[in-house]
């Protein structure tokens, strides 16, 4: 029972015991043993309730931050995750957009190499069916140009909107540990409170338990800001290879069609228009690797989620923690959180290709 | 008389961009889209090569190679990794693993045409 709880109900027994007794020993008073006796009984009823109220208050007071600190971080937490969707189906979106733009490539480059062969056996004659067929590749090698140019805007819309989404997240980031460093301020203050004996035992209990709280919490946010860090890095890389890509692309593409304007011209040889063809499927895997990255991406986020949703409900059974046990408990969850933060670290650390280190086409024979 | 190429690699675009490649060099290709489809695939045709890509869901490329060198008629056979993965220990694995060659994406189709020619002719 909390010290202001006994306070009150010790004063109230005696107070009430004093008017009893005065009451049963008053001269001339008609009935007075039993007003005497019903004062006291009165009085201590009235203490009793006093004192549960107390009770009551104490336990509130002791529950107020917890709860506030609950509501608080369940709010910061949902907006988070609600963060990581979005960049989810963002990432999404790319990953179909990288797609839908391999397959138009393709098919324009499968037309594309349809001309090319069809300009071979004629390369000796320079008559109006290779020139036709020829106009075809310039038809083709336009297409791409087209393609590219859509592709591009739609992917550099997409990237800015992800990298919008983890500034977003960074800056929930932020709140969470603002929370954090209150509640720890909060504890502080009520474990002094409680060495003066104002409050009692219960108090520093609850103290305790939102100071580890408050270090988890905040601890699992500098991991999450480790992890966010790396992502717009990622997220940078990713955007400078589409960018790279599409450049590259253009580039070959106007290669092939100054080439074949060539060829029209003066007939130069074919072994030219297929040297600029074999560049267009070379920077054609670009695609390929920028979807990797994108993948390696969303993988990530996937495992940040979950130990979002796991640090929420740590937070929330946190209020309910009323004993060693349960905070022990607690404690080993959030070094779970821990594990998989680190496993997500260790798995970023290992992208499945880097912008800078794959382009190399080297063969190497055992 | 044509070569086969068994070519596996979970994207759709590089299995295009090899099919193309060596198409126009006169080998017939054969597409697998992750290990577990290429070795299904092995076990049904013999091919002369095999062209593996490493990061692959189901079954990666490693995994697909000693698979396959368990089987008696792909002992032999050469297999190529087509691969963005270019670590000196990742090569460790694959030649232990029984990889015949490394090439590093993005490749270079001529320079593809010109190793899988100098590997079966």
């Amino acid at each position: 029972m909390p010290l202001r709880s006994l306070s009150l109900l010790v004063v109230a027994s005696v107070w009430s015991l004093l008017v009893g007794v005065v009451l049963a020993f008053a001269p001339d008073l008609p009935g007075r043993l039993w007003l005497g006796i019903g004062a006291v009984a009165a009085g201590w009823a009235v203490a009793a309730v006093l004192a549960a109220r107390a009770g009551a208050g104490a336990d509130a007071e002791v529950a107020t931050p917890m709860a506030r600190f609950d509501v608080d971080l369940s709010a910061c937490l949902a907006a988070f995750d609600e963060q990581f969707k979005a960049v989810e189906a963002d990432t999404a979106q790319i990953l179909g957009a990288l797609a839908d733009a391999a397959d138009q490539l393709t098919r324009s480059f499968s037309a594309m190499h349809s001309a090319l062969g069809a300009v071979a056996p004629r390369s000796g004659a320079d008559d109006a069916a290779a020139r036709a067929n020829v106009r075809e590749l310039l038809a083709a090698v336009d297409r791409v140009v087209e393609a590219e140019t859509t592709t591009r805007l739609r992917d550099d819309v997409l990237m800015q909107e992800i990298a919008a989404r983890v500034a977003r997240a960074g800056a929930l980031l932020h709140e969470i540990d603002g929370i954090g460093q209150e509640v720890e301020m909060l504890a502080g203050n009520a474990s002094i409170e409680a060495a003066r004996g104002h409050e009692g035992r219960p108090m520093a209990m609850g103290a305790s338990q939102v100071a580890a709280l408050a270090a988890r919490t905040q601890a699992g946010s500098a991991q999450i800001g480790a992890v966010l860090a790396v992502m717009q890095t990622l997220i940078g890389q990713a955007r400078a290879a589409v960018a790279a890509n599409h450049a590259q692309r253009v580039a070959d593409a106007a290669a092939i069609k100054a080439g074949a304007l060539r060829w029209l011209a003066d007939g130069s040889p074919r072994a030219a228009l297929d040297h600029d063809a074999a560049r267009v499927v070379e920077a054609l895997q670009f695609q390929d690797i920028v979807g990797q990255m994108v993948g390696h991406l969303a993988a990530r986020i996937g495992g940040m989620r979950e130990a979002l949703a796991e640090l929420g409900a740590v937070a929330h059974d946190a209020v309910c923690a009323r004993d060693a046990g349960a905070v022990r408990a607690l404690s080993e969850r959030a070094e779970r959180i821990g594990c998989v933060l680190k496993g997500v670290a260790e798995r970023g650390a290992r992208p499945p290709v880097r912008r800078g280190a794959t382009p190399d086409g080297s063969v190497e024979l055992f | 008389m044509t070569k086969n190429v068994l070519a596996v690699d979970d994207s759709a675009s590089i299995r295009q961009m090899v099919n193309f490649t060596l198409r126009s060099a006169g080998y017939t290709v054969v597409d697998a889209m992750d290990g577990r489809d290429g070795l299904a695939r092995a076990r049904e045709q013999q091919f002369d090569l095999v062209l593996t890509d490493q990061n692959m869901p189901h079954m990666d490329g490693l995994a697909l190679i000693r698979a396959l060198r368990e089987l008696p008629a792909y002992r032999q056979v050469p297999i190529l990794m087509l691969t963005t993965e270019s670590s000196d220990a990742m090569k460790a694995q694959g030649r232990s693993a029984g990889a015949t060659g490394w090439m590093v994406k993005p490749f270079d189709p001529l320079k593809l045409i010109e190793v899988v020619r100098k590997v079966i002719g």
